[in-house]
């Protein structure tokens, strides 16, 4: 899966070689400290370890949605060419969610065609967090749940509450 | 009560008018108006009221006082001399008249200004910022002003490396950026990373930002 990203500073693409990796190095040094700073609300996110590219964050599910009180661990994986390219977000605590696939990867517009350089990991965690309340259901990975959230709302938020419980506290 | 209704608009209309024209007089007329009606006289004073309220958080600015209480209209002028009368310090709307004479006296100050200083004028203007301040002081103790915000001094950093501008470049939606970096971002899609706006390397224009300091 990670094949194609490059983690750790080996570049994956031909043209990066036009900015220095140490480049994405600081910026993402520097988002560091701007999250540490200024965290978003109910959302932490860190280095996993010594590697730089490959963080942790938790997000706790928003109050007045099924995810309520459920914890969430994410795995955010920089790529090498980072800004240039969205990070990875990949769910590693099952969620019960038309926007997040059973692998857990997170299909948000921003993470995919419509990132732009200028997006930081605190601006990802707070569309994350957004998802949770708004359910993008025009542009689902996972059909059933979206279907699910336009037909029986009572349902899906019983279900997702149930998903929550088991999995996420 | 239904002739009254149906005049009073009427009636304040054209006060109003009146009173815009000549600022100098309301006192006596609001006065007047509060005898013949009781409907317009309940209006007025909860109008009267929230104006009155807002004067304490006028502005340190003599100037700024003084275009305050023009504009606001010649009711709460009325009220706060009132109430001026009745609590000596708060003398804040008589700057009315004080006000045009500091601003007469400083635009004689500044066309006399190479011709040696009369120090009549002098006196004049010190005694009014001396009351200006009293008044000052007196809101001062009865209502805290808000904190002035610290002048901050502007930083601007790239949004792509989020560190300072190097060899900063503007896009033709005129978002700025480094050199190197909106070259980056053009050379992985080419879009403006701030707007989204379709955008060309040949497009980037160089800035020059002006110092900081």
């Amino acid at each position: 899966m990670n094949s194609s990203i490059g983690v750790g500073g080996i570049p994956a693409a031909s043209w990066v070689s036009t900015t220095s990796v140490s480049a994405s190095g600081k910026r993402i040094q520097r988002e560091m400290v701007e999250l540490n700073s200024d965290p978003p609300p109910d959302c932490s996110a860190g280095p996993k370890g010594d590697n730089l590219y490959n963080w942790v964050s938790t997000i706790i599910g928003p109050t007045g949605t099924p995810y309520e009180g459920g914890i969430f661990f994410l795995d955010i994986i920089f790529p090498s060419d980072y800004p240039f390219k969205p990070p990875k977000v990949i769910f590693k605590t099952r969620i019960y969610h038309c926007n997040v696939d059973s692998a857990g990867n997170v299909w948000l517009d921003i993470l995919k065609d419509s990132w732009s350089p200028a997006l930081t990991i605190t601006k990802v965690l707070l569309a994350i967090r957004l998802m949770f309340t708004n359910p993008d259901t025009y542009s689902p990975i996972v059909l059933d749940i979206a279907h699910m959230y336009l037909a029986d709302r009572a349902k899906h938020d019983e279900l997702a509450a149930e998903w929550t419980l088991r999995f996420a506290k | 009560m239904s002739t009254q209704t149906v005049r009073s608009p009427v009636l304040r209309g054209y006060r109003r008018r009146k009173a815009v024209l000549d600022l100098n007089v309301p006192p006596c007329e609001s006065r007047d108006r509060e005898g013949t009606s009781t409907e317009v006289r309940s209006q007025e004073v909860q109008a009267s009221q929230q104006e009155q309220q807002s004067i304490p958080h006028a502005p340190i600015d003599v100037e700024a006082i003084d275009d305050d209480v023009i504009e606001s209209s010649p009711r709460a002028f009325a009220e706060a001399k009132n109430n001026s009368r009745r609590n000596r310090g708060r003398t804040v709307v008589v700057d009315v008249d004080s006000g045009g004479t500091t601003r007469m006296t400083q635009n004689n100050r500044s066309k006399r200004r190479r011709v040696p200083l009369n120090p009549a004028i002098i006196n004049c203007d010190l005694i009014n910022l001396e009351s200006a301040s009293n008044t000052l002081r007196e809101s001062v103790t009865t209502l805290p002003p808000p904190p002035p915000p610290p002048p901050k001094e502007p930083t601007f950093t790239c949004p792509i490396c989020m560190g300072p501008l190097v060899e900063e470049m503007s896009t033709k939606c005129g978002h700025i950026f480094c050199k190197t970096c909106i070259k980056s971002a053009i050379a992985a899609q080419s879009k403006c990373p701030t707007c989204r706006k379709k955008v060309t390397v040949k497009e980037l224009i160089r800035v020059f930002l002006p110092a900081t300091s």
